[in-house]
């Protein structure tokens, strides 16, 4: 798990703002407008992430894919995870906002 | 000591219809150093990386003690490989990627005296020779049946690859080691068999390395 965190470090600054700049462009929806904005987010955020992962593979990952083939990761289940952590860090995001607006 | 055996058979490889592997059969031992010999562009690369399991060839089959394994670096402490070109990423600091290998530093350190400074050293900071050494240490110490070494002694001072036949020949009492490398000296010198990889992708497991070598060319 620990180089799987680390290769998601390289990409989640970007894949961070990307969350970000979503959730400011639909208003910050909370509570009921989330559900409304939910699928619309996820299908960019596939678009993006896929991008972004596409350009990690061509440029970083040629070299650095036997690093993570010597730890028994493929690179499907690397970019899974990375995904995976991705949404669930901006959920909790999400979460941390909503639980200071409501207090 | 159990002897573990993993078999590469049948292993097939072409690009846009230009046969690159033919039908090869490689077998590996613990206990035992096996050579993998030819010329660029034969091949060489790609047979380790179908050894891997991380490149998919039109077919292969892969044993280890006989049974059949798709992915065989996914399989828990079976196999590593020391790819031709530096794999460690450039941020992480060698004793994290050490944790993570589970590689004792203080083993290299006893060969390599001189790597003491690296140890929280990250791997963009290296020299190119140290940081090829540390990827090739790492993989040799690694806690795995098998590791595939693919131009081992590229980028090595003569000083470093002496020492470096010297760990191998230690640790091949733990492990069975593929090398491949066009030091063909040291190839032949340190291995127990030698196959060398014949244009267009046939495999030829020589009986007498340097005799046959000479008869088909590839030295003088």
């Amino acid at each position: 798990m620990t180089a799987i965190l680390y290769f998601y470090r390289s990409i989640g600054l970007f894949t961070g703002i990307i969350s970000l700049a979503l959730w400011a462009l639909a208003d910050l929806p909370l509570d009921k407008n989330f559900h409304v904005f939910l699928p619309r987010y996820l299908i960019i955020k596939l678009i993006t992430d896929y991008i972004i992962l596409r350009y990690m593979r061509k440029y970083r990952m040629a070299s650095q894919r036997y690093f993570y083939h010597n730890l028994g990761i493929s690179e499907t289940r690397l970019y899974l995870t990375a995904f995976g952590l991705d949404i669930l860090i901006f959920f909790l995001l999400v979460a941390v906002v909503k639980m200071y607006t409501q207090l | 000591m159990i002897t573990h055996k993993l078999e590469a058979d049948s292993m097939w490889l072409e690009y846009n219809n230009r046969k690159i592997l033919q039908n090869i059969y490689i077998q590996l031992e613990t206990g035992k150093v096996t050579g993998l010999l030819g010329r660029n562009g034969t091949g060489k690369s790609s047979l380790l990386r179908m050894i891997l399991g991380s490149l998919r060839g039109q077919s292969q089959s892969v044993r280890w003690n006989g049974d059949y394994i798709a992915h065989p670096y996914q399989e828990p402490g079976l196999v590593r490989y020391l790819p031709q070109f530096n794999f460690i990423p450039p941020n992480m600091r060698i004793n994290q990627i050490c944790r993570m290998y589970q590689v004792e530093y203080d083993r290299m350190i006893d060969f390599f005296p001189e790597l003491q400074t690296s140890r929280y050293t990250s791997a963009a900071k290296l020299s190119g020779g140290y940081k090829r050494l540390i990827e090739t240490l790492l993989i040799l110490f690694s806690p795995v049946k098998f590791v595939l070494l693919d131009e081992p002694f590229t980028h090595l001072s003569p000083r470093s690859i002496e020492t470096l036949v010297k760990i191998i020949h230690l640790e091949k009492q733990n492990k069975g080691i593929l090398v491949s490398d066009h030091m063909h000296q040291y190839v032949t010198n340190l291995s127990d068999a030698v196959y060398l990889l014949a244009p267009v992708g046939r495999c030829i497991l020589l009986k007498d390395p340097v005799k046959d070598m000479k008869l088909m060319g590839y030295i003088r």
